[in-house]
């Protein structure tokens, strides 16, 4: 089978492990599956399978939140721009979600959650009408499917290159222990297990970057060797002006590029609409620990991007392959994609390897189990329940939901196949994210601050915007826009958000807008001051307050950004 | 006045939880999470008393990494049990729907 992103068969990633580095991952499995198990006891409807009954604290969907993002492609991506780029990869973490986690926590989850949206379909179906929804429901099973399928093959290449299990076992194996879990226990035991893998990924990530900076001689040891080695300079260490990830030549556009491009428009779009993160949110106690969800998760969102990013620009430096990749060789056949994986046979010995190994596994299956339970959430209740077989007992939905999470797992291995005919995984990704997030997000803020958009502006800004990323993507591809697959995926994003709120206005003005009564809760103007206090009620004491733990954060981000300036 | 039903259940009589709020209190993530790392903790400083070489120390520039992560797991362990002791679930799930009354 012919693999050519993560794990090339010129490279051998074999790690030496021994008996006892299997003890970690034995045990975290069987926590794992314990989780599932305990969960389902507590499963009594269908909202309980999906939602989580909206039962849970806000530090256990903050955490949440942060690691069904923490998945495979985000870890080893991150830490190949690290080895790549250096320091200016923190832009993905710091200016690409820390403001839009912020803005999802204050500004939109009162109207989430007050709405009583079971997701995000729902929310639009209400704000909107019903083919809005609809729409909204396939195209997102489409893509959680498809991006099921990407986080599986990535599980599957990962034990493949590590463990030395072939591919086709690998995967079928990845799926079961996530469908496992997911089945039993719905959306508790997902974000359960979530919450653990975030300490198990801490566990994994802490000690290799200690071990790679002691090996180095420390962070100004580090600065050092990427001074003087030929094909880095200085600026791999500091942030701004990024002119090496952004592809802009010009300081100053490099730096409006960064600013408006990725934190505006990909990072606004991905995090404020992506149901697989918004849907940790929802399944909170109540207003007040939904909005937290988003803001908790921002702290170790900013924090981590350091023992990501520091492990691969250590990796640049340290690991021959990469090194010699980053001179302009072929690296012996590896990819900046293997980063990651060969600092950890450089760095780490027995023992904390093994905790290591536990920690890759806990974040590949963070991302699929993620996709799995938005989908059968989706799939249950805006197609199934509001669309296909209406009206019957909730027993019925549960059997359904359960249903959806067997055939998404199936169709997920089927969709790793796909994945595995893609050259570049990460451009895959991006290219879904600008189809489907960016109109989203442009028909999303458009229906809230303004109140005339009418109902059907809002499934056709979306299937516009959706068919504006679509070809822009094609014209990139042919060549026709002479732009590198980044800059595409960005141009992309900015097109559909244009022709999304283009079509969005264009359509409302020869409709008459939805009746003010029906808006009140799901738009911005037409909910008082009153209402929308009532709507976030603050928990006792300031320090729980989202405003001030929301701009905490940012003051966080700004404290970081001073030092790698 | 999200889920009137449960809120309402609890206020009423504390001790007993719903069907729906049993799902954060049934079994306790706290514990979970310091099983974890206190197994995991352990089993590092073994490797690190009785199979570290000095070829495997000079990986991470001479340092124990297993004895250092292990003690560090050992300690996270015991800050998540001392969490669940002052806290014990059930207490905590009535204090936190106290706190957050203000919602209906």
């Amino acid at each position: 089978m012919d693999v050519p992103v993560l794990a090339q068969a010129a490279v051998d990633l074999r790690l030496g492990v021994k008996w006892y580095d299997y003890t970690f991952v034995v045990i975290y499995f069987t926590l794992v599956l314990g989780i599932g198990l305990a969960a389902r006891k507590s499963v009594a409807s269908s909202l309980d399978f999906l939602l989580s009954g909206r039962s849970l604290p806000s530090w256990v969907t903050g955490l949440a939140f942060i690691s069904a993002n923490l998945g495979a492609i985000e870890l080893i991506g991150m830490t190949a721009n690290g080895a790549q780029y250096g320091i200016p990869t923190v832009h993905y973490y710091w200016i690409g979600a820390i403001p839009a986690m912020v803005f999802l926590g204050i500004v939109m989850m009162p109207f989430y959650y007050g709405s009583k949206s079971r997701s995000v379909p729902e929310f639009l179906g209400k704000r909107f009408n019903l083919t809005t929804q609809r729409v909204m429901g396939v195209v997102f099973a489409l893509s959680s499917v498809l991006i099921a399928g990407v986080n599986l093959f990535a599980l599957g290449l990962i034990i493949e290159a590590l463990l030395g299990w072939s591919l086709f076992l690998a995967i079928p194996v990845a799926a079961l222990v996530v469908l496992s879990y997911t089945f039993l226990g719905g959306l508790s035991a997902a974000i359960y297990n979530e919450v653990l893998q975030f300490f198990v990924i801490l566990a994994l990530l802490i000690p290799v970057t200690i071990a790679g900076l002691a090996r180095v001689g420390g962070y100004d040891g580090l600065k050092e060797k990427i001074l003087d080695a030929p094909g880095a300079g200085a600026e791999q260490l500091s942030a701004w002006p990024g002119t090496s990830l952004t592809e802009i030549s010009s300081n100053f556009l490099s730096v409006l590029g960064i600013v408006f491009g990725l934190g505006f428009v990909l990072s606004f779009g991905y995090w404020t609409t992506n149901f697989a993160e918004v849907q940790r949110a929802l399944s909170a106690r109540n207003t007040a620990a939904a909005r937290l969800t988003p803001i908790i998760g921002a702290y170790p969102k900013a924090l981590i991007a350091l023992v990501i990013i520091i492990p691969g620009m250590v990796a640049g430096v340290l690991v021959p392959q990469i090194a010699d990749l980053k001179e302009g060789g072929d690296g012996s056949g590896a990819t900046y994609n293997d980063a990651l994986t060969l600092l950890l046979g450089e760095v780490l010995p027995n023992g904390v390897l093994g905790v290591a190994v536990a920690g890759l596994l806990a974040a590949f299956m963070a991302g699929m189990a993620a996709n799995i339970s938005s989908l059968n959430t989706v799939v249950t209740y805006d197609i199934w329940q509001d669309w296909v077989r209406p009206g019957r007992s909730d027993g019925y939905y549960l059997r359904v939901g359960r249903v959806v999470t067997v055939v998404g797992s199936v169709l997920a291995i089927a969709t790793a196949a796909l994945a595995s005919s893609f050259s570049n995984l990460m451009d895959y990704i991006q290219a879904l994210a600008s189809f489907f997030n960016a109109p989203l997000f442009a028909i999303f803020i458009l229906g809230l601050f303004w109140k005339r958009m009418s109902p059907t502006a809002g499934w056709t800004g979306l299937l516009s915007g959706t068919v504006a990323a679509v070809t822009v993507d094609v014209l990139v591809r042919m060549g026709i826009i002479p732009v590198s697959n980044q800059a595409g995926s960005f141009l992309g994003a900015s097109a559909a958000f244009v022709v999304g709120v283009g079509v969005g206005v264009l359509v409302s003005r020869f409709q008459a807008p939805k009746p003010d009564r029906e808006l009140v809760g799901l738009v911005w103007s037409l909910t008082e001051r009153q209402k929308k206090a009532d709507l976030a009620p603050e928990d006792r004491g300031w320090f729980r307050s989202p405003v001030v733990l929301g701009a905490g954060v940012l003051v966080l981000v700004a404290v970081l950004y001073a030092f790698f300036w | 006045m999200t889920d009137e039903t449960i809120d309402g259940d609890a206020a009423a009589n504390p001790e007993v939880t719903t069907d729906t709020s049993a799902a954060a209190t049934l079994f306790d993530l706290r514990t979970v999470i310091a099983v974890l790392f206190g197994t995991f903790g352990i089993i590092l400083l073994l490797v690190a008393f009785f199979d570290t070489t000095q070829a495997e120390l000079d990986k991470a520039g001479g340092l124990a990494i297993n004895l250092w992560t292990g003690i560090s797991m050992l300690v996270v362990s015991a800050v998540f049990l001392l969490w669940v002791k002052t806290r014990p679930p059930l207490a905590a799930a009535a204090e936190e729907r106290d706190t957050t009354r203000s919602d209906d």
